[in-house]
């Protein structure tokens, strides 16, 4: 039996990502030394492609929230990545838009990220319901969410995935499940900096979010699988590991 | 990133630009505006602004305001 390592951050939302949590998960990763690096979606912001988009949000463009994603894409250097909502917006732009020239250049965006991913040797999971990551050893489906409810988020990805790790609430939860065939799931923190995220003030459940990321273990023999949170508090970066 | 991403960066943003809505100016009105000005009820106002545009009074366009697709009123030319 031997025990495969892996790690996974969420909603580092391009250039609202939050520096420390960065720079944290970076340093975790090169002590944890994961076999597998997930990267769980919401790359980009691309808040000037949302439904409803302010003439500022338009006028902000996307290029440094491109770039810095890309940048800590770089940097993390995931192995896999599911798409979020917030990066499926070009895809959706594309298949759906009404506008058609919007429609082309989103369209040569989607092709030019799918190639900087494969340049990359990063597998990518489209953001659709039934697509979702399974390690070759077992594990967790390893999804982006499409939840957005902040009561209990893991226990509702859990209904519909069954055992997961996903991100886009922002909250960091667990839920166990109280059958006989076990199972559990998990909703991750975010790398995004939660106080740059200024659309969502008036949301209560914007209380719950946390900076945080996700890091566990599976045995290649049976696919069990085993995880923690790392969560920031105040100042502190709490982790079963103790405060790093 | 490639020359092919930063192209699509910059063609992408060109689009997006045309997307931006052209401000309310200073003969344009909204609904709201229209029933402060005319003493009348929301409604009202904009039952009567519906019918002068129907009658060719006035013209009207769509812009986002405060993230809502708002109507923009001006006489018609």
């Amino acid at each position: 039996m031997a025990i495969k390592r892996f790690l996974y951050c969420a909603d580092s939302h391009g250039d609202l990502i939050h520096d420390e949590s960065r720079r944290k998960l970076l340093k975790f990763a090169a002590e944890w030394k994961p076999h597998y690096r997930i990267h769980g979606g919401d790359l980009w912001d691309f808040a000037a492609l949302r439904g409803g988009a302010s003439p500022e949000d338009k006028a902000n463009g996307i290029s440094e929230d491109y770039a810095a994603g890309m940048k800590f894409l770089d940097e993390y250097k995931p192995d896999f990545l599911t798409l979020g909502n917030h990066d499926d917006r070009i895809w959706q732009h594309t298949n759906n838009s009404r506008d058609g020239i919007l429609k082309e250049h989103c369209a040569a965006l989607v092709r030019a990220s799918e190639e900087e991913f494969k340049r990359r040797n990063i597998s990518f999971i489209p953001y659709v319901v039934g697509k979702y990551l399974q390690l070759p050893e077992g594990g967790p489906k390893f999804i982006h969410g499409f939840r957005s409810s902040n009561v209990s988020p893991a226990k509702l990805h859990h209904g519909d995935w069954g055992s997961c790790i996903h991100g886009h609430v922002h909250k960091p939860d667990t839920y166990v499940a109280t059958h006989v065939d076990g199972g559990m799931s998990m909703s991750a923190g975010c790398i995004g900096d939660i106080d740059a995220m200024s659309y969502a003030n008036r949301f209560p459940a914007k209380m719950g979010w946390r900076q945080g990321w996700i890091y566990g273990t599976i045995n290649d023999r049976t696919g069990s699988w085993h995880a923690w949170h790392v969560i920031k508090e105040g100042d502190d970066w709490i982790s079963p590991m103790g405060n790093l | 990133m490639t020359s092919e991403t930063k192209k699509a960066l910059t063609g992408l943003e060109w689009a997006i630009a045309q997307t931006i809505d052209e401000p309310q100016q200073e003969d344009e009105f909204t609904a709201e505006e229209f029933s402060r000005a005319s003493n009348l009820g929301i409604t009202q106002a904009r039952n009567r602004l519906d019918r002068m545009t129907g009658q060719g009074q006035l013209s009207k366009r769509k812009i986002l305001m405060d993230g809502r697709q708002t109507n923009l009123f001006r006489k018609a030319d």
